[in-house]
């Protein structure tokens, strides 16, 4: 490289800090851009940051266009629902490692462009075979100086490693391989995460190596060879999707018998209960449901979250960000043991349901509602063994008034809207009129929804200014809120 | 692929001139793929989080480089799309000897760092700027005894210096 070629670097050092000199002293260990992107995906997902996150937010925002990217970013990645849980659980900091001759992540380089990849050396094939077990836990040992890259997952989601400074449970990512019993536990459990007792197997059998070909043989579900669980899908997927759609069925059943038969017996019910103890009175409904509380329990919270289920895919977050209600979140670690995610349950339930937003996979309101009647009168008749753990509602967002912050910043941004009157006048000289809408914001300030509640004006204006609005961020009011902002389009006097 | 995300990003920031604009933005999309592309293979880089949510914070923090705003005065890398690189390079090298006569003796050092870098740095292998400070920290006796929040503030104090003198030559 020529001094000349140096020399533009620092030019293009300098060009390029611009955009950060604003931001505070970033220390130069952080990656800005890098840490600002992770910023955004918490953001998106409604996490709460990690403590070092959140001092250095407050640093980058100092400067306006950084804050701005920060945001705008994050109301694309909450639009789509496309950030990835799985990305900041599962990974941590995913090194750029000593791989083939680039010294890049073949995950990246495959994502860059092939002929990159095959000028690091790359092979087109996945690096390591499914029945290359050795090599796997080989290059798992080896913890971030490899990446291996498995045929089932997707590129830019890439393998597990352990959770970075507890922000979220590892459980919560349901990779469906369950390969990480490898054989030498004892060197893997320095960079995999704590080994699930999913299974019925005992942990004392992963002690005792030479039971755990009998205990294989007599339990046809354990599958911890990793050659096995590459190649084929779990078998025991088809069982527990079965299962799921039997017991739901089976709920919606008892409900549609609870709403027809039970509904009389709901005032007597009420009448009596501090009387005398009620006598059965539809003996053919109450045994159902007696024998259905524990079903309801497992199936109600967990509609909203099918993916770990049946997905195969260990990275996508639907399920996540599906379960709004802490219910969902909490009961998977009971299985799992600790919990580091207990603590932003109540942040993600509330912040959560307003900030989800995107396509998120949301299966939870149409059952809800039946089981909520449906439940009540069980729990009444069977001391219930485990409290059924009740549906979160939605929190109701009603309608408030506009705070002056955000009276005043929308004032600032009346331009948008006036461009998009100024552009339908030419069409047609004579237009005005009133055009309210109906914007929710959620707790960042960041528009979540536009509703024109009332068009006087027509000619496209009300949709032109609802895309408008989408985009702005306003100040936050702390809490998700929904207020009207009535709009008069008036042509200019004189 | 990493140019399909990067256009999907781009359509999907609301950036004036670029988001609505209709066809395939090869023109746009190219660049910032390449940029994008050496980012990511620098040897230090480390991707935290999810690509698309990389990518996507990448390119929202060049909007202002990207809008097309007629009449704007063009940031960032445009910056130096659009002059004479030859120029520039002469500029720089003249800035920096003024630099070394600062009163900051950070800044001094750096300035020296840089030149010492573009004189002897033949056969130094890094991608960007960025990668290129940072190196400063190893290659200067003086300022590898700094720690980390140390040397950043005399990085940022030397790059504003640096960009600020450029911009008064008509950089």
């Amino acid at each position: 490289m020529g001094a000349h070629k140096i020399l533009l670097l620092a030019a293009e050092d300098a060009f390029e800090f611009e955009r950060w000199r604003e931001a505070g002293p970033v220390t130069a260990e952080i990656d800005p851009e890098t840490a600002a992107a992770e910023i955004v995906e918490y953001e998106a997902l409604g996490l709460p940051l990690p403590r070092e996150l959140d001092g250095l937010r407050r640093e980058l925002e100092f400067a306006p266009a950084v804050r701005e990217a920060i945001r705008s970013s994050t109301s694309v990645l909450r639009r789509n629902g496309r950030a990835e849980v799985s990305a900041l659980v599962g990974l941590g900091p995913q090194g750029m490692l000593p791989w083939g001759a680039g010294g890049l992540d073949p995950r990246l380089l495959m994502m860059m462009d092939p002929r990159m990849a095959a000028q690091a050396g790359m092979p087109a094939e996945p690096r390591t075979r499914p029945s290359d077990s050795r090599a796997k836990s080989d290059s798992r040992r080896a913890g971030r100086a490899t990446v291996v890259v498995e045929p089932e997952r997707d590129l830019a989601s890439p393998a597990p490693s352990p959770a970075r400074g507890g922000a979220v449970e590892p459980e919560l990512v349901d990779e469906p391989d369950d390969d990480d019993r490898d054989d030498d536990d004892d060197r893997d459990d320095e960079f995999e995460p704590p080994p699930r007792q999913r299974r019925a197997s005992p942990p004392a059998a992963r002690a005792r190596k030479p039971d755990r070909a009998r205990a294989r043989a007599s339990d046809p579900d354990e599958d911890d060879d990793d050659s096995l669980v590459a190649i084929r899908p779990a078998p025991s997927r088809d069982q527990t999707n079965t299962i799921i759609l039997a017991a739901v069925s089976l709920v919606a059943v008892l409900a549609l018998l609870w709403i027809a038969f039970g509904k009389d017996d709901q005032e007597p019910v009420v009448a009596q209960a501090g009387a005398t103890p009620l006598p059965v009175v539809n003996p053919p409904v109450q045994p159902a449901p007696q024998a259905q509380v524990q079903p309801l329990a497992v199936v109600d919270p967990m509609l909203s979250d099918p993916a770990p289920a049946s997905d195969p895919r260990p990275v996508r977050t639907g399920g996540l960000r599906g379960s709004s209600s802490s219910v969902g979140v909490a009961s998977k670690p009971a299985a799992g043991g600790v919990n580091p995610f207990a603590s932003y349950n109540a942040a993600v339930a509330d912040g959560k349901p307003a900030a989800a937003g995107g396509p998120t996979p949301a299966p939870a309101p149409t059952p809800t509602p039946a089981p909520a009647e449906a439940v009540p009168a069980p729990a009444e008749a069977v001391p219930a063994p485990a409290p059924a753990p009740e549906p979160l509602p939605e929190p109701e967002l009603t309608k408030s008034k506009m705070t002056p912050p955000i009276r005043e910043a929308i004032t600032n941004k009346v331009g948008d809207l006036q461009r998009c009157y100024n552009d339908a006048l030419v069409g047609k000289p004579d237009l005005e009129g009133r055009v309210v809408f109906t914007i929710s914001i959620d707790q960042d300030g960041v528009v979540k929804k536009v509703d024109v509640s009332k068009d006087a004006v027509g000619y496209g204006v009300a949709s032109c200014a609802s895309k408008k609005i989408r985009g702005w961020t306003l100040p936050s009011a702390g809490i998700p809120i929904i207020f009207d902002l009535p709009f008069d389009f008036q042509q200019p006097k004189g | 692929m990493l140019g399909e995300l990067v256009r999907e990003v781009l359509r999907e920031l609301d950036i004036a001139g670029i988001s609505e604009a209709r066809g395939r933005l090869e023109h746009v999309v190219e660049p910032l793929r390449i940029r994008l592309v050496l980012r990511l293979s620098a040897p230090d880089f480390e991707l935290r989080g999810s690509l698309r949510a990389f990518v996507t914070t990448w390119v929202a923090l060049r909007r202002d480089e990207l809008e097309l705003v007629p009449g704007e005065r063009p940031t960032g890398l445009r910056r130096m799309a659009q002059v004479d690189l030859v120029g520039l390079a002469r500029a720089v090298a003249e800035v920096l000897e003024g630099l070394t006569h600062s009163h900051n003796p950070d800044v001094r050092e750096l300035a020296h760092t840089w030149l010492a870098l573009a004189e002897e740095g033949v056969d130094v292998d890094v991608r960007s700027g960025v990668e290129c400070a940072r190196m400063l920290k190893t290659a200067s006796p003086m300022l590898s005894r700094r720690s980390e929040a140390e040397f950043a503030n005399a990085l940022r104090a030397f790059r504003t210096m640096l960009g600020f003198e450029l911009s008064k030559l008509g950089y």
